[in-house]
């Protein structure tokens, strides 16, 4: 069976090949208008799929064979390792990711490719700049990456056992940024489509359209992924740091976010054209940028990636032939999609001016908050650090004022917006607010300026969603019949927006509670001890040594203890030694609740001197990845399928 | 123990807890006996730097270096030094690289005032593309769609 | 004017991969180690520490030095690049007294270590947590100051002493140190 890898090297191969005619015959057919030509986009495009399909599929099969002749199999898993993880592992190291990466561009691509609803000068052009980018991240990967090295002689068994990386929410965190990225490669190819095309048209909004909300959605829910993962892997609770890896994936979906609603405005209003396909630009290049800066080496973060700079050159050098031109033809070109915004300065237009502001500044501020240190040091050797605290005092009052807009854009109308019905929709929500943090300050404590601040954004927010589906249903007045009625009858799209911005609120309210409110409680205990943290009631049951299937642990079991005494849960924490890794791992014990995630970390001790025990209540911390779930959601279902195309344009 | 209050457990939103960081590597020996106390040197662990450490803060690191750290500013906050004087402290010897909040001088000042320096000229700029700019064509108003 | 707009981010985008280019060359020529906190003690005045004393009962205090030109070099038994300069430390000791910390160790294998790689120390101080170290800025081994006679650090190293520095940076603080 040997001679396979030889064939995944050899379709890899092939496919630069085939990413090469793609990249240029259609592109030429659409120059000179040649429609035979442009048709052999959709052939190149259907073709490369299959030769990736084959690619990864055979490095698929040398994970899950344990192929250890393969170098990457020996470097990056272990028979032992279960099925779900080998097949997780071709995509968790460097060369493998790339092969993912392409794998889902050329699946994109013939999305594209295929599609009877784009115009085929258009679709020519968009295929062919797909094909540029998978011409050069294959030719990157057959220079420099080659997943299909072979290791001579062939060891027993492999390294890859980290067990850090065994686990499910590690698992789809890459894939779903991968989709996410790609996502944006292809507005970033109808944006560079309609800049040489000189138009940017309702037509081309529509188009484009859906693969920005896939993007924004399968970013949102990657980003979520790799959160909630820190959360319960970690073991200190923590769901977010602000390291430069993080950032990396924030950026892009800042600016995909600003894009999605940017876009909206083109298709509605044919207007924004010009900064709509900057942005369309700006979030692939910000997309590839991350990428670049997590693999290089430049700046330190506890996400260990393989980095080597040699390689990182590389990827700059690739970076800058792929943004710098586009970004070129931008200043060029850009003008000529120009087209004029008439709105009055109460309009929709204008919330959406004020989102898009508010996101490109809060963009600028994470990437300068990022790359500062790095100028610094350029500048004059001095080394700084960025943390939290910048981001804190920054990023997070500018996504403040932007929640305020996101209430009341939907309630506005185009053009211009009637200030008194806008007044008037206003007062639910704003009545709202004052109710909540009235309460919140009765109820809540401590009383910090900031958390109930934050509390009245939320409540804010829901307030305007709320408020929009009653205006969709028509108001406190309709009858019941008239508006059950009006509420089938609202598209899904429009359920959509309201559900994502829903989640938004809801997104808001876990990190406030989680922040703020929450309880710890760190002692020195032997078994039998009660302790509280905040509304929750451990006891220490016992303390004993566990052995699993690849790993010895100390393993402490607690219960979750009702006010009356009664046990109403029990959870483990342990402290894990992996034998194969020599490496040590905390596994904290986390219990969500109604009120609150119950989260215990064991610390050190023995029998004599007692065990340190972390344990915690901490409130609506669920609601932060169930708040980016419904994010996710809306974004799919606010996916509108292109209308179909005049006869004349079709093909 | 952070305090704590009787259980509001019925009422979903509306639990009363105290404010207190995350801590990832604190021991139950290393705290002060004053609550107060404690709480001021965890919220200044949260803004000092784990130097050995790949981007971590001396709360949540378990490593030797941040021990000691979070064991020399308890000692300071005991003898009665300000935050700010430990922070200098410690900025004397390890640079402005251990503090998590860059220190706002002539090096960082564009940081700083980086995004709001950029939300003003956003403003500005928006609002001089409004100006001389036909209002809305009637008919167009009130669209709602 | 609107045409001049356009073209700010590809400038912008230029500065970025402009500065990301300079410091990848730095990372790859070695000039720039990530690792590295690039500050250091050199040019402050040196901590007026005192610790308990190795092999005797009585305590070292850093502020008899007064006056005196030293260095001082932060070890320990368990710390492998300071078994490496280990050499280099002996030559020095010709040039100028060296006032040993021992960090976080333990005593047995630390005169063990001693022992096998010789004590060029003219007294050793035991810094057993730490917490004393931390006030002169170490936050990893091996470090080494020079200092001179008005208690002036004039070189901090941090890493381990090899010969090339000897006569270099580190040798002309010695020299500077002890004529000065």
């Amino acid at each position: 069976m040997n001679g396979l890898a030889e064939i995944g090297h050899f379709t890899l191969a092939l496919s630069a090949g085939t990413a090469f005619l793609m990249a240029s015959i259609p592109m030429l057919g659409a120059t000179l208008d040649d429609t035979r030509l442009m048709k052999t986009g959709r052939m190149a495009a259907l073709v490369l799929l299959g030769q990736i399909l084959m690619s990864f599929g055979l490095l698929t099969a040398a994970f899950l064979r344990s192929d250890f002749s393969v170098k990457l199999v020996a470097s990056h898993s272990h028979s032992l390792k279960p099925v779900l993880y080998k097949i997780a592992g071709v995509w968790g190291n460097h060369e493998g990711s790339l092969l993912l990466w392409v794998l889902i561009l050329a699946i994109f691509s013939s999305m594209v490719a295929i599609s009877r609803r784009i115009e085929i000068k258009r679709q020519a052009r968009v295929v062919s700049i797909q094909g540029m980018i998978a011409f050069t991240f294959l030719l990157f990967m057959l220079m420099t990456s080659n997943p299909f090295l072979r290791l001579e002689p062939a060891p027993l068994d492999g390294n890859g056992l980290n067990p850090l990386l065994q686990d499910p929410g590690l698992a789809f965190h890459p894939p779903m940024l991968y989709l996410g990225y790609v996502g944006l490669s292809v507005a970033f190819s109808f944006a560079i489509a309609a800049l040489i095309e000189g138009k940017a048209d309702k037509d081309w909004a529509r188009q484009a359209r859906p693969f920005i909300l896939i993007a924004w959605s399968a970013l949102t829910l990657g980003i979520a992924l790799g959160s909630w993962w820190a959360y319960y892997e970690l073991g200190w609770g923590g769901w977010w740091f602000w390291d430069p890896v993080e950032n990396a994936s924030l950026l892009p979906w800042l600016i995909a976010t600003a894009l999605i609603h940017s876009v909206i405005v083109v298709e509605k209003r044919n207007t924004f054209k010009t900064w709509t396909v900057l942005l369309a630009i700006l979030g692939f290049a910000l997309s590839l940028l991350g990428t670049f800066i997590v693999r290089s080496g430049l700046l330190t973060s506890v996400h260990a990636f393989a980095t080597d700079p040699a390689r990182g050159m590389v990827i700059l050098v690739m970076l800058m032939a792929s943004i710098g031109g586009p970004l070129l033809l931008f200043a060029l070109r850009g003008d000529r999609l120009a087209s004029r915004d008439t709105s009055a300065l109460l309009s929709r237009e204008t919330a959406l001016v004020a989102n898009n502001l508010l996101l490109v500044v809060a963009t600028a501020t994470v990437l300068i908050g990022t790359l500062y240190p790095l100028g610094l040091e350029a500048w004059n050797g001095a080394r700084i650090s960025v943390g939290p605290p910048f981001y804190n005092a920054t990023f997070a009052p500018l996504m403040g004022l932007m929640v305020i807009f996101m209430a009341t854009g939907p309630l506005m109308a185009w053009q211009r917006a009637d200030s008194r019905l806008l007044l008037r929709r206003l007062m639910p929500p704003l009545l709202l607010v004052v109710a909540g943090i009235g309460l919140s300050i009765l109820l809540l404590e401590p009383h910090n300026v900031t958390a109930i601040a934050t509390i009245g954004l939320a409540i804010w927010l829901i307030g305007g969603v709320v408020t929009d589906i009653a205006v969709t249903a028509g108001g406190l007045r309709a009858g019941q019949t008239d508006i059950l009625r009006r509420l089938g009858g609202m598209p899904i799209s429009r359920w959509g927006v309201n559900i994502a911005h829903l989640g938004v609120a809801v997104f808001i309210l876990g990190a406030a509670g989680s922040s703020f409110f929450q309880s710890e409680t760190i002692e020195r205990v032997f078994p039998g001890d009660v302790l509280r943290a905040g509304s929750k009631i451990y006891r220490l049951e016992d303390v004993k040594p566990v052995t699993g299937p690849n790993y010895t642990s100390t393993a402490a079991e607690l219960s979750l203890l009702s006010d009356q005494g009664e046990i109403i849960d029990t959870m483990v924490s342990e402290i894990r030694f992996y034998p194969v890794a020599g490496t040590t791992t905390t596994e904290a014990a986390i219990r969500p609740r109604i009120d609150g995630d119950a989260y215990a970390v064991l610390g050190d001790g023995d029998a004599e001197r007692g065990y340190t025990l972390r344990l915690y209540n901490k409130p609506l911390v669920s609601w932060i990845w169930f708040g980016a779930a419904l994010m996710a959601l809306g974004g799919i279902f606010a996916i509108n399928r292109p209308p179909p195309l005049e006869d004349e344009a079709k093909q | 123990m952070i305090k704590f209050c009787p259980a509001f457990i019925a009422a979903l939103l509306l639990i009363s807890v105290a404010l207190a960081p995350v801590a990832g590597a604190l021991t139950p020996e290393e705290r002060l006996d004053n609550p107060e106390l404690e709480e001021r040197a965890r919220g200044l662990s949260a803004e000092l730097r784990c130097l050995v450490c790949q981007n971590q803060s001396i709360d949540d690191s378990d490593s030797p270096f941040a021990q000691d750290l979070r064991r020399l500013i308890r000692r300071e906050i005991e003898e009665g030094r300000t935050d700010g004087e430990i922070k200098l402290f410690l900025q004397d010897r390890y640079g402005d690289y251990v503090l998590l909040s860059p220190p706002l001088n002539s090096t960082t000042i564009a940081l700083w005032v980086a995004p709001f320096a950029l939300l003003a000229v956003g403003i500005l700029g928006l609002a001089l593309a409004r100006r001389g700019r036909p209002g809305p064509v009637t008919g167009d108003e009130n669209e709602m769609s | 004017m609107k045409r001049l707009i356009l073209i700010v981010p590809l400038v912008l985008f230029a500065a970025i991969a402009g500065l990301a280019y300079v410091m990848l060359n730095a990372s790859l020529d070695g000039t720039r180690s990530v690792q590295s906190i690039g500050f250091s003690m050199t040019g402050k005045k040196m901590p007026a520490v005192s610790l308990p004393a190795m092999g005797t009962s009585g305590t070292i205090d850093l502020e008899e030095w007064q006056g005196k030109a030293y260095a001082v070099n932060v070890f320990a038994s368990w710390c492998g690049p300071c078994k490496l300069e280990a050499a280099s430390i002996d030559v020095m000791a010709e040039d100028i007294p060296v006032v040993g910390i021992n960090y976080r160790d333990d005593a047995a294998d630390a005169a063990a270590f001693l022992d096998q790689f010789g004590n060029p120390y003219t007294m050793i101080g035991i810094d057993e947590d730490g917490s004393t170290s931390i006030r002169l800025g170490v936050h990893g081994l091996p470090e080494t100051f020079i200092i001179d006679s008005n208690g002036i650090v004039l070189h901090h190293q941090q890493g381990p002493v090899f010969a090339d520095d000897l006569t270099g940076s580190l040798g002309k603080a010695i020299r500077k140190a002890t004529e000065g």
